[in-house]
């Protein structure tokens, strides 16, 4: 590993590079994405970080301005805007355009939901739990009084408890 | 008959309350995406008032943070919020407006230090105990401009610099930060609180740190708008720290007025004392910068929904192919060209650095340098240059390293299990320990 000042004499190339890319094509900023949507927490393997873009400004110390820009099935994902040292004001303005142009964020609220997304994911029984079920019930197949009743009631508390679920779903869109 | 149906009315809210409660607070919450312009106006008119601000915020934050879906970005609310609000509010009525955050609620990362009784742990409980001594001097500017301090958010311990196989938004002692978009998503780190608290309307800003991305990639994967200052635009005075050369202090907010008015509000425009960063050359620039002498005192002047009109941007897909041998997929990849074409939709003029033959010279030199600064940052007593030097680790030396090493509040069993590489409790002296812990 280098020593303390040549380490910072590397950060500092990263800086001037950052500077020349702006002179050099006469740039107001650079942008790039700012990093991959969220992944799924996972305690066992860990963070999945596949890109990040902050390393362009974290060495020499440069602002970053990032804005939401986007999604991915409904994950957020936003661009940076860098420039060179102190150059806040130009990043602002920038930024300010994009999100008047865009409205990435008005698009595409947080909902709360457990997981996201979560369109397309359930398999065909598990939607006919959701009403208008065309499945053979389960009921009507038991033979006696007794059973048929213990098994009515039974299906009875998961059916409302979707009902009620889906309707929470509809309220927390609306968030 | 009354009686039967009075216990079904019970029985079916009993079982309903608790997805009910999930629905409820938002239904009704009258602040959702509110802006501090939005606000200030309706204060400014007598519709409002900080302390029903506060008390809705603090409402939203038990409903939908502490239970329902249960975001947990909040560590700990200020016990002395309210009194803070109706402060505010007091002047108001005075006639005084001390600035664009009077009245609003704004939180903070546990490793920014607010002199109040809430504690500043950085997410470890070798740092709980007792509070600050006194304000983060971003804390105090936030105080000084009238704004209320309601709470503390969650984050990735120590920010992040405490094992290369940590989860971002986990701390020992305030558990794993969910994302507001999917509570099963991470709010990425180590600002993972104070991205998620925003993007959830816990508060109308709030306030992170940055070494590398700490504070945008929280806004990137809660949707919302972030700002990293140029180091020595904001003070990292009374921020439990990494490294001087790098740390930076900024806000995430929903929109970036927002962010530019809590930027003004935090930034320091002159000296502030405690950090040399704010008072010349930062010492990573070697002479290359200074401070302009004239900073803007607010940066909403530069706001411009035409922002892009005219403008010459420079884009880059270096690097955005994935750090390791997994590949960005097709997805995320048309999202992001999408995004790119924004900027020329909007008006600007879009130059393609790679096409164009250019590469960035990366930072090689960044792991060695967050090392060093770290060592010694707030760690050693006798350090006494530079940023930490205010930091309480200073302050009280019976917290300092050797007792946080010793307290044992770094032991693995700490960390139940979801940290494998903590070495910090092993044979050997404690800065041998240190330096392996650093160096793994």
């Amino acid at each position: 590993m280098s020593s303390y000042n040549v380490s910072l004499d590397l950060d500092q190339a990263a800086g001037v590079s950052m500077d020349q890319a702006l002179s050099t094509f006469h740039l107001d900023a650079v942008v790039s994405a700012t990093d991959n949507p969220a992944w799924s927490t996972d305690l066992v393997y860990g963070d999945h970080f596949i890109f990040g873009t902050s390393g362009l400004a974290a060495g020499p110390g440069f602002p970053i301005v990032q804005v939401p820009a986007g999604e991915v099935f409904g994950v957020p994902i936003g661009i940076s805007f860098f420039g060179t040292a102190f150059s806040e004001p130009t990043l602002i303005k920038l930024a300010s355009g994009y999100e008047a142009a865009t409205h990435a964020r008005a698009h595409n609220l947080p909902t709360f939901a457990a997981t996201v997304p979560f369109d397309h994911t359930k398999g065909p029984l598990q939607q006919g739990l959701e009403g208008n079920s065309s499945l053979p019930s389960v009921a009507a197949a038991a033979p006696s009084n007794a059973t048929q009743a213990a098994a009515v009631s039974t299906n009875a508390a998961p059916a409302r408890g979707q009902t009620t679920r889906a309707k929470i779903k509809k309220a927390l869109h609306q968030l | 008959m009354i009686s039967r149906m009075a216990r079904l009315i019970l029985v079916t809210g009993l079982l309903l309350s608790p997805l009910a409660a999930l629905a409820e607070p938002n239904d009704g919450f009258p602040f959702r995406e509110a802006t501090v312009a939005q606000l200030q106006a309706a204060m400014a008119a007598g519709r409002l008032t900080s302390e029903q601000l506060t008390r809705a915020y603090i409402a939203r934050i038990h409903a939908l943070d502490s239970s329902g879906p249960g975001v947990n970005a909040i560590m700990e609310l200020n016990p002395d919020a309210l009194a803070l609000a109706r402060r505010a509010d007091e002047l108001r009525r005075r006639g005084v407006v001390l600035g664009p955050l009077h009245g609003i609620p704004v939180l903070l990362k546990d490793n920014i230090d607010t002199g109040d009784r809430m504690q500043t742990s950085a997410g470890s409980y070798a740092l709980v105990g007792a509070p600050a001594v006194r304000d983060s001097t971003v804390a105090a500017n936030l105080r000084a401009g009238g704004a209320v301090i309601l709470g503390k958010t969650t984050l990735s311990e120590w920010a992040n610099f405490r094992s290369f196989e940590s989860i971002s938004g986990w701390s020992g002692r305030g558990g794993q930060t969910h994302n507001p978009y999917g509570i099963d998503r991470n709010a990425c780190g180590s600002s993972s609180g104070s991205g998620a608290a925003a993007s959830a309307n816990f508060a109308t800003v709030s306030i992170g740190s940055e070494t590398d991305g700490s504070i945008v990639c929280p806004g990137n994967a809660n949707g919302v708008v972030a700002i990293k200052p140029t180091v020595g635009l904001t003070s990292r005075a009374g921020v439990v720290p990494i490294s001087h050369t790098q740390d930076t202090i900024g806000p995430h907010a929903r929109t970036v007025a927002d962010a530019a008015a809590a930027l003004g509000v935090i930034q320091s425009r002159s000296y502030d004392g405690r950090d040399a960063a704010t008072g010349g050359v930062p010492l990573g620039w070697r002479g290359r910068f200074a401070r302009p002498a004239n900073l803007p005192t607010d940066y909403t002047q530069f706001l411009d929904p035409n922002g892009l009109q005219g403008a010459r941007i420079g884009i880059t897909r270096a690097g955005l192919n994935g750090f390791t041998n997994v590949a960005t997929p097709a997805p995320v990849t048309t999202a992001i060209e999408a995004a790119f074409k924004a900027l020329s939709d909007a008006g600007a003029t879009v130059i393609d650095l790679d096409a164009a033959g250019f590469s960035f010279t990366p930072a090689t030199g960044e792991f060695g340098i967050l090392l060093y600064d770290f060592k010694n940052a707030g760690w050693r007593s006798r350090g006494r240059r530079h940023t930490a030097d205010s930091h309480r680790l200073q302050q009280r030396p019976h917290r300092h390293r050797d007792a946080v090493l010793q307290s044992g509040h770094l032991r693995p069993r700490q960390f139940a299990g979801y940290e494998r590489s903590e070495r910090a409790t092993g044979s050997g002296s404690v800065r041998q320990q240190q330096r392996r812990d650093v160096l793994l």
